[in-house]
């Protein structure tokens, strides 16, 4: 018997990167995600476990939080339900510590494997974002997470730096639809 | 050649020539040119065939509105049909061609239509082809579906990419003419976030196609500074060759980007066309004008066209049709064709105005007065393959015929009302400028402006479109100032229009819509014959339809009807107008999606595996899942999928479980919420066990199936039918949130958190304990039939693990994280190597779930109840459940009730299959004696004959009973016995032990 080893949802040992145009797409698999649900009436015990393992409190609607080391971060997906991320090296096993953590406050669900991660960067952002989903991503400010449909997948688009980056979080056993919606996105505005 | 009618000026690029080729023959032409305007500038008049008629055409037009100048663009795959040669921009390396004649432009065998005209009136054919009726399909259809269409289908698949996009502003200009320019201008500089788009490559609407200045410059120039003050502004996106194609709800506009019809093929990765959603706050109608024609007889020779495109080929492209040209005119504007092609050196042969009260042309040395005929008409046209001449009759009543080879016509002017008419707006009529304009009743957050509106002049529709832009800007909290109206000189501002719609002669025809061959004659026998109403008229002559959706007919088509019923025009009213605005490829439509990319696919953790392993694929729903696994010498799917289950009953095989729907449930109240959705108990299920569950609709029929494990306390793992997975959470999501939002309970889809395999066999016991960590018990005491529990697996991997089975052989489900399923998969495959394991596919699933008796898809049908699926007494009595009073109702719960039973073959060679209906034996194969239906059919390789399951009345107290299963669509009957639906082990002893 051996240890398992884990693969991207795109097959790959390697995650994906491509520069296209300014577009720069990066897979991210470096974190682990688990969401969390509050219990009903265990808004502030939750917050302020949150304060307390985070350094931040849980974020509002249409909004992300990160801890100023990247240790944690977090993102508003429903009312008084997160999805929580941490990096992958110290947390694979991210819902057995969050569970510890919010024992009797919230629900809480292992989703690493559920979600494939992309970071986004490039000054035509917006206009590659334009030909991806309905949502108004040039008025979106840092930090500011919202839930669209990308190419018929529901998706998270979260803004890191206005106009110029982004993350994606698309379900894994859609991967390669979502990359390719990505990459001729890309294409399709990439000068020259 | 050489272009002989080029004339001096214009907004071409003369600096570079274009080579481009029509019908074989190569010509010249500049950059800044249409198809249409290389054509004329090398004396092309003639470039199409009419539709019905085969009648020799040229432009009409100079815009989108043409409907004659029809063209397949491009060779090969990227050949395009029904191209307008005058909104196509030429290219270096064009390829053009004529269409819908034979064998050639010039001499048209079909031609002879145009001889046969009194047997082809409108509607001929809706009496024609009416008898004898079995010709119908055999016969006319084919010739009438050949007949039709215009250009032809390269029949290859495009070779070029489309693209989709999703684009917001506070206020979307439509047309960039004078009055959108002006309100671009107003808003841009005061900050609004504004989208300008125009069809046109060129912006500037008919700024491009006068002589008159705007601050002492040419409007073109006017134009130029304009745009690059707009497209200087990082509020503003400026967009060109996009037509704005429908007005839908909630201020949402469609809009065609032409990315690359202008090129001979796309930049790599490039679109060629994209389609954009605009979401705006308000919007500006600045969709301009189209000038309407005059119905006389004859009037659709090569050469005639419309006044105003006249001057826009004189003016914009410097192109005459003709050196000797007349016009003829009902206003002001068509006096202005006049004096621009005199001033550029065409010969004026003659100016017939209808009006009699015309002043004279102001002294002009280029224009004779003699030739300035007032309160005249034309009464027909000579020239087949060209207009040679036109006979006027005069006021007097005296006809003279006058050479010439291009003869402009001025019916006055239509604002463009379609996008401020999408949503059922009906456009007002109005006297003064017999015209329809856009009503009170606009689609929500537009306004419209310019000559779009009825503002005809262009001081008006600067004017206009400035006001318009401030008004919307205030509505949304922005003030703007007020553009400086830039000083205008060399345009009149009165126009004269007067409503003349047609020209009798006699017997001659006079064309109303020259794309669909509807001339006034038609419209007459529609109104002879009771179609009177313009949505009849519309489908009974077909005026108004096609790729110009009668942009230049319609008006007429109603006016000539409002003459012959006797009421005004208004009263007439208009047909429907609907999206698109512009003719749109379907390619616009699908964008990226087509071929491999028709929709998204979901791949299992061990596709790629599996792929390796070459397995062939099927597609259930969104995913992709192996149907069976192929080894070298099966050359029939049966061989692998037989192989497949008999080495499962004999040792162990391994299958991708991952596409079931996998919901996690937690919280304090999941139990009784799991005890409300599922029809059956639930409250009790205890920690470490799994249960199956039949979940009902509110009618009582059964809506999906699958088990439950529960994993630890108030934390549940639903698997759901792969089919079902998105219906059954939003089933539970409406239950959580609308129906119980007192219960605490968190639902959440895990289906793509979590690999899970089947491992099914005699020996599955044995290979999990070589992939399961040692210190967890799999013998039957400490892990019995429908276990769960959380374990590691391969050293620590955490893993759930579910004792249950599909099969009906010993089974187990193992899950791990869904990066781990490639590794635990080919895991799985080496320590299996010593039971002989094989991977088995969804056709192998199958084949043991029938032989099993499990109900599927095809049993859990939406019409069946847990009582027809022999689960009648899961629904549980002792509690309330979704779906289990309205399962009581008497029609479903009848004696003779359908139940599911199986079915073997008489005679065991014999084979049915699935949708055949059982008839009792000795009865007439009809309906009335129909006994219920197959609904899942395999080869059974454990037993050697077909096997089915069925649904039959009172089928569970006829077993023994034989009948026919017959199939008339396959003309199959088969006598079939009546067994229980458990193949293989009906005690259940396999999967228990």
């Amino acid at each position: 018997m051996v240890d398992l080893k884990s693969i991207g949802p795109l097959g790959k040992a390697e995650p994906f990167s491509q520069t296209i145009g300014t577009i720069q797409i990066m897979e991210n698999p470096s974190y682990a995600l688990a969401s969390v649900a509050c219990t009903a009436g265990k808004e502030a015990t939750l917050q302020a476990a949150a304060v307390r393992t985070f350094g931040f409190s849980m974020p509002d609607v249409g909004q992300s939080a990160r801890n100023e080391n990247g240790d944690w971060g977090a993102f508003w997906t429903g009312p008084g339900q997160f999805m929580v991320e941490a990096p992958m090296d110290h947390h694979e096993d991210i819902s057995a510590h969050l569970i510890t953590t919010f024992q009797g406050v919230a629900a809480i669900t292992e989703q690493t494997g559920g979600w494939i991660r992309f970071d986004v960067e490039g000054e035509d952002c917006i206009e590659w974002l334009h030909r991806l989903c309905a949502v108004d991503t040039g008025k979106l400010l840092a930090g500011s997470a919202v839930r669209t449909v990308i190419e018929h997948l529901g998706v998270f688009v979260i803004c890191d730096a206005p106009q110029t980056r982004f993350r994606i979080y698309g379900a894994s056993s859609s991967a390669h639809s979502l990359l390719h919606a990505l990459t001729s996105a890309a294409h399709s505005i990439a000068r020259g | 050649m050489k272009q002989i009618n080029r004339l001096s000026g214009g907004q071409i690029d003369r600096s570079q020539t274009l080579s481009f080729t029509f019908d074989g023959k190569a010509y010249c032409g500049h950059p800044g040119d249409t198809l249409a305007s290389a054509l004329l500038a090398n004396n092309v008049r003639l470039m199409g065939r009419s539709f019905k008629y085969h009648r020799p055409r040229g432009p009409l037009s100079a815009g989108s509105e043409e409907p004659n100048a029809l063209v397949e663009l491009r060779e090969g795959s990227r050949q395009e049909p029904n191209t307008r040669a005058t909104t196509a921009e030429l290219f270096d390396g064009l390829v053009a061609r004529s269409q819908n004649r034979w064998p050639s432009l010039t001499f048209d065998v079909m031609g002879v239509n145009d001889w046969l005209s009194p047997f082809l009136a409108a509607g001929f054919y809706y009496k024609t082809f009416m008898w004898p009726k079995q010709f119908w399909e055999r016969l006319y259809e084919p010739i009438i579906r050949r007949a039709a269409g215009l250009g032809s289908l390269s029949m290859e698949p495009d070779p070029d990419q489309y693209d989709k996009g999703f684009l917001h502003c506070d206020l979307l200009i439509i047309g960039a003419g004078p009055a959108g320019l002006a309100a671009a201008l107003t808003a841009g500089r005061a900050g609004a976030r504004i989208i300008l788009a125009d069809e046109d490559f060129q912006l500037g609407g008919r700024l491009n196609s006068e002589t008159f200045q705007l601050d002492n410059k040419p409007g073109s120039q006017w134009v130029a500074q304009a745009r690059a003050e707009l497209e200087a502004m990082d509020n503003v996106r400026v967009m060109a060759r996009t037509a704005i194609t429908g007005t839908f709800d909630h201020g949402v506009y469609s809009a065609l980007e032409r990315v690359s019809d202008h090129q001979l093929a796309p930049a790599p990765g490039k679109p060629r066309q994209t389609l954009w959603r605009i979401t705006t706050k308000r919007a500006l109608l600045c969709a301009g004008a189209i000038e309407r024609a005059i119905a006389f007889p004859n009037n659709d020779r090569p050469g005639i066209m419309l006044a105003s495109a006249l001057r826009a080929y004189a003016n914009r492209y410097a192109v005459t049709p003709g050196r000797c040209v007349a016009l003829f005119t009902n206003n002001d504007d068509g006096l202005r064709t006049a004096k621009d092609l005199a001033a550029k050196g065409v010969t004026i042969a003659a100016i017939v105005d209808t009006r009699r009260d015309t002043p004279a042309l102001s002294p002009d040395p280029d224009i004779r007065a003699e030739h300035h005929f007032r309160g005249a008409e034309i009464v027909d046209t000579r020239g087949h393959l060209g207009l040679k001449s036109i006979t006027v009759r005069t006021l007097e009543g005296e006809l003279k015929t006058i050479a010439c080879d291009a003869l402009g016509v001025s019916g006055g002017w239509n604002p463009n009302v379609h996008l401020a008419s999408h949503q059922r707006q009906r456009p007002v009529w109005r006297d003064d400028i017999s015209a329809f304009v856009p009503g009170d009743a606009l689609p929500a957050g537009m306004m419209a402006a310019g000559a779009a509106q009825g503002d005809f002049s262009t001081q008006a529709c600067l004017h206009g479109g400035t006001q318009a832009a401030r008004a919307a800007l205030l509505e949304l909290g922005i003030e703007a100032p007020a553009m400086p109206i830039p000083d205008q000189r060399g345009e009149g501002s009165a126009f004269g229009q007067s409503a003349v719609w047609h020209i009798e002669n006699g017997r001659r025809r006079a064309w109303v819509d020259q794309q669909n061959d509807v001339t006034v004659k038609d419209i007459k026998l529609s109104h002879q014959e009771g179609f009177r109403a313009v949505e009849h008229l519309k489908r009974y002559t077909t005026l108004g339809m096609a790729t110009d959706q009668g942009k230049t007919a319609n008006v007429t088509g109603l006016a000539v009807m409002a003459e012959l019923t006797g009421q005004t025009i208004a009263q007439t009213g208009t047909t429907m107008f609907r999206p698109p605005y512009a003719p749109t490829a379907i390619g616009a439509f699908a964008g990226r999606h087509r071929d491999e990319n028709f929709r998204p696919v979901r791949k299992t953790p061990s596709h790629k595996w599996a792929q390796e392993r070459g397995a062939i694929f099927v597609e259930t729903g969104m995913w992709l899942r192996a149907q069976w696994f192929p080894r070298p010498g099966e050359t029939h799917w049966r061989e692998s999928v037989d192989r497949e289950v008999l080495a499962t009953r004999r040792s162990v095989g391994v299958c991708d479980v991952t596409t079931l729907g996998k919901i996690d449930i937690q919280g304090g109240d999941a139990a009784v919420f799991l005890n409300r959705v599922y029809c059956n108990a639930f409250a009790k299920l205890p920690v470490g066990k799994v249960r199956y569950g039949l979940m009902l609709r509110e009618d009582g029929i059964v809506m999906d199936d699958g088990t439950t494990a529960h994993l630890t306390p108030n934390h549940y793992v639903m698997t759901t039918t792969t089919a079902n997975a998105g219906s059954v959470f939003r089933h539970l999501e409406f239950c959580r949130q609308c129906l119980w939002p007192d219960l605490d309970v968190h639902i959440i889809s895990t289906t793509d958190a979590w690999a899970q395999f089947a491992i099914a066999g005699p020996n599955a016991r044995n290979l999990l304990r070589k992939i399961v960590d040692a210190q967890f018990d799999l013998s039957n005491e400490a892990f019995p039939f429908m276990a769960c529990a959380d374990i590691t697996v391969c050293n620590g991997l955490r893993a759930r693990l579910f004792r249950i089975s599909f099969s009906g052989e010993l089974a187990y489900e193992l899950a791990v994280p869904t990066g781990y399923g490639d590794a635990l998969i080919r895991e799985l495959m080496a320590q299996g190597e010593e039971f002989d394991v094989v991977p088995y596919g969804t056709e192998a699933l199958g084949v043991m779930r029938i032989e099993k008796g499990h109900a599927a898809g095809n049993e859990l049908n939406g019409t069946t109840s847990a009582l027809n699926l022999g689960m009648g007494r899961m629904v549980s009595k002792k509690k309330d459940s979704i779906g289990s009073i309205l399962s009581e109702r008497e029609g479903m719960n009848a004696d003779d009730a359908l139940s599911l039973t199986g079915f073997k073959p008489v005679d065991p060679t014999q084979t049915f299959a699935a949708g055949s209906h059982f008839i009792p034996m000795g009865g007439q194969e009809i309906a009335h004696n129909d006994q219920g239906y197959m609904t899942s059919v395999c080869h059974s390789p454990t037993l050697g004959h077909t096997i089915g399951l069925g649904l039959l009345k009172a089928g569970s107290q006829r077993m023994g009973e034989r009948l026919l299963a017959v199939n008339p669509l396959m003309g199959q009957r088969t006598e079939v016995e009546v067994v229980s639906a458990h193949f293989v082990d009906p005690e259940g002893e396999r999967l228990r032990g």
